[in-house]
């Protein structure tokens, strides 16, 4: 990536049918798939039958019925990876796995707020909006605050390369982590494995994860450097 | 991208995986998927944290809500909002290798390093590690062959003290099961009895040639 992140985490979320009470740190310690100090200074928030959430050093994991999220903002990311093959692969086999999302997130800055406004102003042009395009922009040029425009946008690419079913969500967001020139950004590679009646098993998630894993991130990468290099032709050319 | 605030919650390394759980209150009720649901006030969700818990009916469809919207990980696309998680640090990296363990000594590991940063494919820089660079709870994988993951980047505390970090990542791969070594024999046996047909075949054939050139 050309702007090197204030911030990079990876989410992968799994949907099926899960059990939440099996996800706890103590078992994956047990089990190997964490190290037992990790496991040992946990943050747990809940473990019940509906849902289990907890922390540790380097990841956050949730689990609902029908819905896994875990997450990291720690290099190196493919620790999800392979947290999650092995859970599955080795131990939960047999957990229908619908569908998957392999997640990347990013907060960089753009170098000041007049150039993401810029920015947002090349993706979502105002003047389409007709009478209301000056009411958006605003009366104020000092106070970013007061400052409209683009507030979420989401590009879908629907026709896959790899045949796969689902698509690829490119989100792009101001960052509430960074004003007032941050810019957030999520890519979401979605995949659907099945339903109900044709999945019967995590082995489809799993294989996803180990053969697409590499490819999914350096794609997610690429697509976020298209908008950092957007943010350098705006420097360059001031507009 | 005008000044607004985001509507998402998006992440820091705590936020990223907001949990797919809702507090209940009479506001979030009203929330539909689709719908984006303005960041709370910290006074707002201390007080929501007071509330009873209950799992959200998260529906699946609504008329502008796409499946992909379900694999997401941050939570602006359902109205759903994070329990309470202690901030940690967030670690941005700059330069990343995949190292393998090719010697094992008192108090160090040789490794061949892979740059993942510049996407190599093959093993180009040898390096030693002092074994106190290596986390305690990693210690117990330090093997012959095992595979770890060095990264320098950027660390930055919950506090927003930034600082040059160089860590090693002992990764926990997938073990050989039972399982696997039983298909693995069912797989090396359907191969030998094809190889050895094919020889038996070629040899009868080897042997038909030679009572043809014999002949």
């Amino acid at each position: 990536m050309r702007i090197s992140p204030e911030s990079s985490g990876a989410t992968v979320v799994f949907v099926g049918k899960l059990n939440p009470p099996i996800f706890q740190p103590e078992w994956f310690a047990r089990e190997g798939l964490l190290a037992a100090s990790e496991a040992a200074a946990a943050e747990v928030r809940m473990i019940s039958d509906d849902l289990t959430s907890f922390s540790v050093d380097w990841m956050n994991l949730h689990v609902q019925r029908d819905r896994l999220m875990i997450d990291t903002a720690q290099a190196p990311f493919v620790r999800l990876r392979d947290l999650l093959v092995r859970t599955f692969r080795e131990f939960l086999i047999h957990t229908p796995i619908y569908m998957v999302g392999i997640n990347r997130q990013v907060h960089f800055r753009a170098g000041s707020f007049e150039i993401r406004d810029k920015v947002g102003l090349r993706l979502a042009p105002q003047d389409v909006w007709g009478q209301w395009a000056t009411a958006i922009h605003g009366r104020s040029e000092d106070d970013y605050k007061k400052r409209g425009g683009m507030n979420s946008l989401t590009m879908m690419q629907s026709d896959r390369e790899d045949g796969r079913e689902g698509n690829i969500n490119a989100t792009v967001q101001p960052s509430v982590l960074f004003p007032p020139d941050g810019i957030y950004m999520q890519i979401n590679d979605h995949v659907v494995l099945g339903n109900a009646s044709n999945v019967f098993g995590a082995n489809g998630a799993v294989d996803l994860l180990e053969a697409d894993w590499e490819s999914s991130n350096t794609k997610a990468e690429m697509i976020i450097d298209q908008i950092m290099g957007l943010v350098e032709e705006v420097k360059r050319s001031g507009s | 991208m005008g000044l607004s605030q985001p509507l998402s919650p998006q992440t820091s390394s705590a936020q990223i995986g907001a949990p797919p759980l809702q507090l209940t209150s009479a506001a979030s009720n009203t929330l539909e998927a689709g719908s984006i649901q303005p960041p709370t006030e910290l006074k707002g969700a201390v007080e929501q944290l007071s509330q009873p818990l209950t799992i959200p009916e998260i529906p699946l469809r609504s008329p502008n809500h796409n499946f992909s919207d379900m694999t997401r990980g941050s939570s602006w696309a359902h109205p759903i909002r994070p329990l309470a998680e202690t901030p940690r640090p967030k670690f941005v990296a700059k330069q990343e290798w995949e190292g393998i363990v090719v010697e094992v000594a008192e108090d160090s590991i040789i490794a061949v390093l892979l740059d993942i940063t510049a996407g190599d494919e093959l093993p180009s820089e040898q390096a030693t590690f002092p074994l106190d660079e290596i986390q305690e709870g990693d210690r117990d994988l330090i093997k012959l062959g095992a595979v770890f993951r060095w990264t320098i980047g950027y660390q930055t505390l919950p506090g927003g003290t930034k600082q040059r970090v160089s860590q090693i990542v002992f990764r926990r791969l997938p073990q050989w099961t039972g399982l696997d070594m039983n298909i693995a024999d069912k797989v090396a046996a359907e191969w030998a009895h094809s190889f050895g047909e094919a020889n038996l075949n070629s040899n009868d054939n080897i042997g038909a040639n030679h009572s043809t050139i014999a002949g």
